[in-house]
């Protein structure tokens, strides 16, 4: 799971940079999908974790003559993108009514269907509910390690923080998850007994 | 954001719990549950039919099919609004079909600009067996072959060759001589792009005074038409003919654009 950093997209970083509108697309067909990942475990919804993907691939490809390599890892610089676009998302989200669909949209070839599609969200769901009670930083973080891929030094670069911060926000995070987890196995443990 | 306070927290678990994440980061297995729940959450956020993480072309499943979509729409209107392309190997999106209204031809390819007058096109190859020298070659004649179309209203007399676009005209023996009016057929001196007259098919205009157009003569001037149908002689129709409709297809977005004829 662990991905590429950013010296590995150094070179493409440079030519794309450059102009050259090849790498570009390389660049961001590389990277799509590690932030569609992470943007999907933040959000927790597909359909908008589409949009916020897109939309931070259009704010990458723009930011990309602002990037200097001496200021942290390209991945890092990504994904702090990604990151301040999925709280434009959230912030929005309250003033954006959602439509109900009449019918659902024809299921085309490849891609699951419908009921499959809900299924796989309602897992997703259930697993990123166990984050409900971390704090929206300790989140991040953790997702930016695990999902994202991202070191702590990279971490704290997306994050405008420092790598001995974030260290401690995972320990923290860790924590509060284990004692949650535990709480619910207990819990469960209990019920079943009781039942 | 409140910064934590570094020794409220035992530095050996900090960097216990960071190799833990970098464990669970790179795919291994872990025992600890909570990093074991992130691990689980990275594999249900990957997309299933990338086949790897990066570098594979492989992009959220989801995106593809809207670039696969995308793709099909745009195959779909090239079939759909360039039929000429694969006739004339010449796509003219604004070359109107010079169908003309007392000719009721359907299904009318629309003629690439060097084209010249009307084109009447059954098929390639079947407009080459008939028209090839103006006339059907001796082996084809009286006979109905597959693909022949039967019109209701005669062929106009400057048919022209539509394979091939060169817009000769058919000598004069090649075409019956009780074919309609001058004025209402198409000629190489009509604007190739005039729009369709707002009458009735079956209406035929009626100039005042004009010299009778022979069947093989280009006309200047509007003659008059020398045969009429009982169509013709019929009240105009009350319902005004209208203009083929422009070809439209929708965008992805949901938009339609037009081509005008």
């Amino acid at each position: 799971m662990r991905h590429a950093g950013g010296e590995e997209l150094s070179e493409l970083v440079g030519q794309a940079r450059a102009g050259n509108a090849g790498a570009v697309d390389e660049l961001v067909r590389r990277l799509r999908s590690r932030i569609f990942s992470y943007v999907l475990a933040r959000i927790g919804r597909r359909e908008e974790a589409e949009d916020v993907t897109q939309e931070t691939c259009i704010a990458l490809t723009a930011a990309l003559p602002g990037f200097k390599a001496g200021r942290g890892t390209f991945t890092s610089f990504v994904f702090g993108i990604a990151s301040n676009k999925i709280l434009m998302s959230q912030r929005s989200r309250g003033r954006r009514p959602e439509v109900a669909v009449a019918e659902l949209p024809d299921e085309t070839s490849g891609a699951p269907g419908p009921a499959e599609q809900i299924e796989q969200d309602d897992a997703l769901r259930g697993l990123l509910a166990h984050l409900d009670g971390l704090p929206e930083r300790h989140r991040d973080v953790l997702l930016l390690r695990v999902v994202a891929g991202l070191s702590a030094e990279d971490t704290a670069r997306a994050l405008e923080t420092t790598a001995a911060n974030v260290r401690v926000i995972q320990h923290r995070a860790l924590a509060s998850l284990r004692a949650r987890l535990g709480n619910e196995a207990e819990s469960g443990d209990e019920s079943t007994e009781t039942s | 954001m409140t910064t934590p306070e570094p020794e409220q927290d035992d530095p050996r678990a900090v960097e216990q719990d960071d190799a833990l994440l970098d464990a669970a980061a790179s795919g291994a297995p872990v025992e600890d549950p909570a990093a074991a729940l992130l691990a689980q959450i990275a594999r249900a956020v990957e997309e299933p039919t990338s086949g790897g993480s990066e570098g594979d072309g492989g992009g959220p499943r989801h995106l593809r099919t809207l670039w696969g979509t995308a793709l099909g729409v745009s195959v779909a209107l090239a079939l759909g609004s360039g039929l000429g392309v694969a006739a004339y190997g010449e796509f003219a999106p604004h070359s109107a079909p010079a169908v003309q209204s007392g000719f009721a031809v359907p299904d009318v390819p629309s003629p690439t600009p060097g084209s010249g007058g009307v084109t009447v096109t059954v098929s390639a190859e079947r407009s080459l067996a008939r028209f090839e020298g103006g006339v059907r070659p001796a082996s084809l004649l009286g006979s109905q072959l597959p693909g022949d179309r039967t019109y209701s209203q005669p062929v106009p007399t400057e048919v022209t060759r539509a394979s091939t676009g060169s817009g000769h005209r058919l000598p004069p023996h090649a075409v019956p001589a009780h074919r309609g009016p001058a004025a209402s057929r198409p000629t190489d001196h009509a604007p190739r792009r005039a729009p369709a007259p707002a009458v009735s098919p079956s209406h035929r205009p009626e100039p005042a005074s004009a010299p009778v157009a022979g069947p093989t003569t280009a006309p200047s001037a509007p003659p008059t038409p020398t045969v009429r149908t009982p169509a013709e002689t019929a009240p105009p129709a009350t319902t005004a003919y209208s203009a083929p409709a422009p070809w439209r297809y929708r965008t992805a977005s949901g938009g339609e654009r037009r081509f005008r004829r």
